[in-house]
């Protein structure tokens, strides 16, 4: 089959003809998703060795479960294989019994890295110190609200499959979004981050 | 949602309030803030080492 015939096949249907033994498929969906499922697991873990190992094991699971027939298709392959990530970063927490948002942020302190772009007079510059900035703030949100901007954001999963994963009301899923978006705006607002520059 | 009498009808018209909600229940003004942050969380976006992917595809050949 050609690439650009492969390109127009439903996940679903990717999913049926791997069980089938097409290998091709796998590397198709790999392809279609793999963005949005590291950077999902990366953005949950701040460490891309760790991010790497996760969405190897992520991946290693959706096989085994695909090749051993045990697959039940009851939604869509991208919240399910995100679903998958998410209990192994879980796991990964629980093990190093420390949660996510502790990783990197302990003893850090906000005013030492956003710094004051008064002395740049260079656009490219400034925008790129916002971005930096702008990730530090999402990384210091309250876990379970980084989590939903996450999926919501990057793995593009509506609130109700946010809720699924995470186990909590659509309703909490939504309230996190807003309190994530409301947390980063006073935080902006704080540093004085203009919001034009980002 | 809210319904308004209209005089020239004399029927009740079911109206949606102006756009204060997306259809994900954000209000206009979350939306604007997430438009405004958006390229910057796509510049965030990571790939997976090309490596790690050859694992994944050689790990699905061998079972």
């Amino acid at each position: 089959m050609s690439t650009k015939a492969i390109r127009l096949i439903s996940d679903q249907d990717l999913v049926q003809q791997y069980i089938k033994g097409q290998e091709a498929s796998l590397e198709e969906l790999i392809r279609r998703h793999k963005s949005k499922i590291y950077t999902s697991i990366y953005h949950l873990v701040k460490d891309s060795n760790l991010a790497e190992d996760i969405f190897q094991d992520t991946f290693i699971k959706v096989i085994n479960t695909l090749k051993t027939t045990k697959y039940n298709e009851e939604g869509k392959f991208l919240p399910w294989v995100i679903r998958i990530a998410h209990n192994l970063v879980i796991d990964h927490f629980r093990k190093e019994k420390r949660k996510p948002m502790a990783a990197n942020v302990e003893g850090f302190d906000i005013f030492d890295v956003i710094k004051s772009n008064d002395e740049s007079t260079e656009d490219r510059i400034i925008r790129e110190q916002n971005h930096k900035d702008l990730r530090i703030l999402i990384h210091l949100l309250p876990s379970e609200q980084k989590e939903v901007l996450i999926m919501r954001h990057f793995a593009e999963l509506s609130f109700k499959e946010i809720s699924d994963i995470t186990g909590v009301s659509i309703n909490t899923a939504l309230g996190r979004m807003r309190y994530a978006l409301n947390n980063l705006r006073k935080m902006m607002q704080t540093k004085e981050l203009a919001l034009g520059n980002v | 949602m809210m319904e308004i009498y209209t005089p020239e009808t004399n029927s009740l018209t079911e109206i949606k309030p102006e756009s204060d909600m997306d259809i994900e229940g954000l209000n206009a003004e979350e939306q604007s803030f997430y438009t405004s942050i958006k390229p910057t969380l796509n510049a965030m976006i990571e790939d997976p080492q090309t490596e790690t992917v050859s694992k994944i595809m050689d790990y699905s050949k061998s079972v």
